[in-house]
């Protein structure tokens, strides 16, 4: 299957500034629709209020694709719309990033779009490569390492936050843009409607517990640094440092043990 | 043995009692001994040391005693209460991440919070996906562990692990599973879980009340409250971990799981990632050159053999031999590797803040009475040149060495 013949879809969200709270495009959705630019045939896909759709031109301003709104009640589950939205028009990838910016923010989403789809889903993606056996994917792992991984379209990306960055928007072609309009299937989030959101509160610094039982432990947990002399080492030959050096690097897995 | 009979030798007994004996000082000179009413005591003419002025000292806080701490210390930990739950009728599961293999502090504290949601009937489940390396179960808060480390959960393989998640949950009574909230591996089975089960979970869960538990929402901007839920997925520091009791972690083995082989995604490994590519602030093993190196290209050269991401105190910036994004320190990255060699850095203030979350810290110096030194997990007293010299030919022998043997 040539690139040109995937339909991609993207699904956009709203963001919101973290300091001004003013809304934005989504940052992990905007670097999902700068990878959907390289799969050929993508649409943006909203499912939320018509409302919004001057915020949605940021994404439209990006001039990769048309962008589109999955028009829904307020108190409508967007899992539901999209769900059948994809069960009527097929989608050989959808990307998504992986958790929005407002509301609940569960990152749910696409694994249950992929539960009411059947569809394989990828988390932590940061690169799509498309092969003649179906999609290489590079998935960022913690500590800069990477895992190749493939699988066969259709299939949902979640996209990671090491993605390429995502383009600038340009104003003019933003606000020259059309965003369409989709009549979405409603249906009831019932538990989001008793959600009360309030102002994130601190979370406290942990503090260090002193678990002494007697006065002498107690006097000495609060007098003495707890110093931890590590071993150290006078080599008479700078092989003896090199192996001692060595022995800890291969005890943490970092050099190849023989 | 309860019937061990005392035997006295009435010839010691003999010297003890005769103060004239030239061995009697030395098989009377306990300090701390049975007085006549069954009362411990303490001969103070007999304990304590001089101090450095003539005057004797008594240390009772066992403050210079390094070898008598830790004596104590293991006394402690054998003592630790034991929490054994003979026949649990409900479960609460836990699966700990275990990034390189160990339970990480994240692990604990849900491990910690799974307790907090037990009762007396209720057993900690932890399940341990692939190899590990991890020891302290016991002491961790798990009653039950369930090692799955089959082929078909090695590497990514978010569907077999689904699928025998799905079958404990069918087989036994479990109320909870806890998942840490976390980028290696929790965040992502939890979520594929709650969609499995088609219950709503708890994310990013911080703060326990009662009945329910305070969840972050808007990305960490707002606070949500969610009423407990069978999947939850905790962030760091929910709640204390486990120290004060000693648990069975008995295998669990009733369980008889089918899961099939069959994977829509399949992992095609890890890939080699070039160590200068890595951002410092997550480089998992870091070569940081300082003041004391005079050979830059053997310092270079040590770390692409060794594959460590370079790093370098603000001296060595300074001089120019390395650029200012490579700088450590509290004016520069703030690094959290797991190994940090620290070559030719006596240890400024500033540069130890930075490398206050490194877990390993292996310093190369030729002053021993430099601040890194004390820092360090290992320190080689030697010419920083000689010792990166040695470790290269070390480590390039033995891959001449690996390689003779693939090719043999």
């Amino acid at each position: 299957m040539p690139l040109s013949q995937l339909t991609t879809h993207t699904l956009l969200s709203l963001g919101k500034h973290p300091l001004s709270g003013r809304t934005r495009r989504a940052e992990q959705d905007a670097k999902a629709f700068e990878l959907a630019a390289k799969l050929g045939q993508c649409l943006g896909l909203h499912a939320g209020n018509y409302q919004d759709a001057d915020a949605l031109k940021s994404f439209a301003g990006m001039s990769i694709a048309p962008v589109c709104i999955l028009e829904i009640e307020q108190s409508a589950d967007p899992v539901a719309a999209l769900s059948a939205y994809f069960k009527q028009t097929k989608s050989d990838i959808i990307l998504t990033g992986s958790q929005a910016e407002r509301g609940e923010s569960s990152g749910m989403l696409p694994y249950l779009l992929a539960k009411s789809l059947d569809l394989p889903v990828i988390n932590q993606v940061c690169e799509v490569e498309q092969t003649e056996a179906g999609l290489n994917i590079t998935q960022a792992l913690p500590r800069g390492a990477r895992r190749a991984i493939s699988v066969k379209p259709p299939c949902i990306l979640i996209i990671d936050e090491s993605a390429p960055e995502a383009r600038q928007t340009a104003y003019g072609a933003a606000m020259r843009a059309e965003v369409g309009k989709l009549q979405g299937y409603n249906e009831t989030d019932t538990d989001a409607a008793s959600f009360n959101f309030e102002d994130a509160s601190k979370k406290p610094k942990r503090m260090k517990k002193i678990k002494a039982k007697t006065a002498a432990d107690r006097f000495k947990a609060a007098t003495v640094s707890q110093a931890k002399g590590g071993q150290v080492i006078e080599p008479k030959t700078s092989q003896e440092g090199a192996e001692a050096i060595l022995k800890l690097l291969k005890e943490e897995g970092l050099v190849k043990t023989n | 043995m309860a019937n061990q009979v005392k035997r006295v030798d009435p010839h010691i007994e003999r010297i003890k009692r005769n103060r004239l004996h030239p061995r009697h000082l030395e098989l009377t000179a306990t300090a701390i001994s049975m007085g006549p009413n069954g009362v411990i005591r303490k001969d103070p003419h007999k304990i304590g040391f001089m101090g450095p002025n003539g005057i004797k000292r008594i240390d009772r806080a066992n403050l210079n005693q390094a070898s008598g701490s830790s004596v104590n210390q293991m006394q402690i930990e054998e003592q630790k209460p034991k929490h054994i739950i003979e026949s649990p009728t409900r479960y609460i599961v836990v699966l700990p991440d275990l990034a390189a293999g160990r339970l990480s502090s994240h692990d604990k504290d849900v491990l910690g919070y799974a307790h907090s949601l037990a009762n007396e009937n209720t057993a900690v489940i932890a399940i341990a996906f692939g190899e590990h390396k991890e020891t302290g179960w016991q002491d961790a808060g798990v009653d039950r562990l369930l090692e799955l480390n089959d082929d078909i959960y090695q590497g990514f393989s978010p569907e077999a692990r689904i699928q025998a998640l799905v079958q404990i949950e069918q087989s036994l009574d479990v109320a909870h599973f806890l998942f840490p909230d976390s980028i290696d591996g929790g965040a992502d089975l939890g979520r594929r879980f709650a969609a499995e089960l088609d219950s709503r979970p708890v994310t990013h869960g911080w703060k326990p009340l009662e009945d329910s538990i305070i969840c972050r929402a808007s990305a960490g901007t707002q606070d949500l409250t969610k009423t407990l839920s069978k999947v939850m997925l905790l962030d760091a520091e929910v709640a204390d971990p486990i120290d004060e009791t000693q648990h069975a972690a008995s295998t669990l083995d009733e369980l008889e799981l089918a899961v099939s082989a069959k994977a829509l995604i399949n992992d095609l490994g890890m890939l080699a990632v070039n160590p200068a590519d890595i951002s410092l602030s997550v480089a998992p093993f870091i070569l940081s050159g300082g003041n004391g190196i005079r050979d830059w290209d053997t310092f270079h050269q040590a770390a692409s053999v060794l594959g460590a991401t370079e790093g370098a105190s603000r001296v060595a910036v300074d001089d120019g031999f390395m650029p200012r994004h490579r700088q450590v320190g509290a004016s520069g990255i703030w690094v959290s590797a797991r190994v940090y060699i620290a070559v030719g850095i006596s240890g400024a203030v500033q540069h130890l803040q930075g490398i206050s979350q490194v877990d390993k810290v292996i310093a190369i110096n030729t002053n021993t009475k430099c601040d890194m030194i004390k820092r360090a997990d290992l320190s080689i007293i030697a010419d920083s040149t000689d010792i990166l010299n040695a470790l290269v030919e070390l480590v390039q022998a033995q891959e001449i060495s690996e390689g003779e043997s693939h090719a043999a």
